[in-house]
């Protein structure tokens, strides 16, 4: 039986991180009790909510860390703690509105599936050896989007939360 | 084949993105991202039988290793034994697939490229392992996505692109090896299902339902533990 102990903030508005950003997560709350990750706590993830996923393919390289980049190291002494990937939609290829998420009717006896580009939660598993990043009560989050092809991109998400679970 | 012969691989490769209207709504990103690449596997792999009765497809087993090629060689090598061209190394695309895309500016080749990273950042055997250790279905499927997504980025070019993916022969090894690992996983956590609330659910365009795919050995396949080829002189 897990039992989640969480913090959750809200991230106030879209997030474009077309560069590298920070995420105030804490607010000066400590949002992973020290008590709960040592030595209970059995793993730590990263939630992303509404991210988008209508345009190109990329891989979001995620560190606890303020100043991240692109050419920070995949390393836990650099803060990295994983990545996660969208494979992308690519573009809309219909009609007018075929990739507007919110056309048509919908009510109780609508057993359609929701619209394709309808936002994903995407969720991060922490490496075990980086759960210790997330006992400060301040943490700062970069998330380093890197498109498969190179180019630049602009990546959307609604919020991230973080959640702790103690076995 | 052409597009429009549904038993060929160019209608087989659309069914994944482009041409619309059929499309993979609702296979990425949700709970039936794995159920409905099986079907896809499936339904594709009975049209290669229709054409040579004991073909099957094979996986790719992409995690690293020291001894890690990256691409298969079988996908890699520009001429087959016979001198002619490898059809495993790339494949056409339908005309209709590129004039759409084109029309909202994705300009891609007409015939799918590859720009594989290096070998040493596949997925490790404990990224992977870490994976199958999940026992809870959504969790289990939303992480194999992401090393699925993963492994698209690693190859590049057409693989990297939702649209075209499918058209890349390499396409159908990889989610072999996915699926493989969703029969590992199955074989480990065999009471952890599907929501109840998608398990009787179409996976369109297949006539196939979430709870069809559940059982392989249903649809008449099985993945060996480990194989090797001997070559008889």
């Amino acid at each position: 039986m897990k039992r989640q102990v969480s913090g959750q903030l809200e991230v106030p508005e879209m997030v474009d991180a077309a560069t590298p950003m920070g995420l105030d997560l804490a607010e000066g709350t400590p949002l992973v009790d020290r008590y709960l990750v040592e030595p209970q706590t059995s793993r730590v993830d990263l939630i992303f909510y509404r991210v988008d996923h209508a345009g190109q393919s990329y891989e979001a390289h995620v560190f606890v860390s303020d100043d991240a980049t692109t050419d920070t190291p995949h390393d836990l002494e650099h803060g990295y703690v994983g990545s996660f990937t969208v494979f992308g939609h690519g573009g809309c290829y219909g009609d007018v509105d075929h990739c507007d998420i919110d056309q048509g009717t919908h009510d109780e006896y609508d057993v359609r599936p929701p619209h394709p580009l309808t936002p994903w939660t995407k969720t991060l598993i922490v490496p075990p050896e980086a759960i210790d990043l997330f006992v400060d009560d301040t943490v700062q989050l970069s998330v380093v989007p890197v498109a498969f092809d190179g180019s630049e991109l602009e990546v959307e998400f609604k919020s991230v939360r973080l959640a702790a679970y103690a076995t | 084949m052409a597009l429009n012969d549904e038993r060929g691989y160019q209608y087989h490769a659309g069914i994944h993105g482009l041409p619309l209207p059929i499309g993979c709504d609702n296979a990425h990103g949700t709970a039936y991202f794995l159920p409905w690449h099986r079907a896809y596997l499936y339904f594709f792999e009975r049209s290669l039988r229709d054409r040579v009765a004991d073909a099957m497809l094979t996986w790719w087993d992409w995690r690293r290793t020291p001894a890690t090629p990256g691409l298969p060689a079988a996908f890699t090598d520009r001429t087959g034994a016979d001198g002619k061209p490898n059809p495993l190394a790339s494949s056409s695309i339908a005309r209709v697939a590129l004039e759409q895309g084109r029309r909202q500016g994705m300009n891609v080749p007409a015939r799918t490229q590859r720009r594989p990273r290096p070998a040493s950042s596949l997925p490790s055997a404990q990224n992977v392992e870490r994976v199958l250790q999940l026992s809870d279905f959504l969790d289990f499927s939303m992480q194999m996505e992401d090393l699925h997504g993963n492994i698209h980025g690693w190859v590049g070019g057409h693989m990297a692109m939702v649209p075209y993916a499918a058209y890349d022969p390499i396409f159908w090894a990889h989610h072999t090896m996915i699926d493989r690992l969703w029969r590992l996983w199955q074989l480990r956590h065999p009471n952890a299902l599907p929501p109840a609330s998608i398990i009787d659910r179409a996976l369109p365009p297949f006539r196939m339902t979430v709870r069809q795919t559940l059982d392989v050995t249903a649809l008449g396949y099985d993945y060996a533990a480990a194989t090797r080829s001997v070559d008889f002189q």
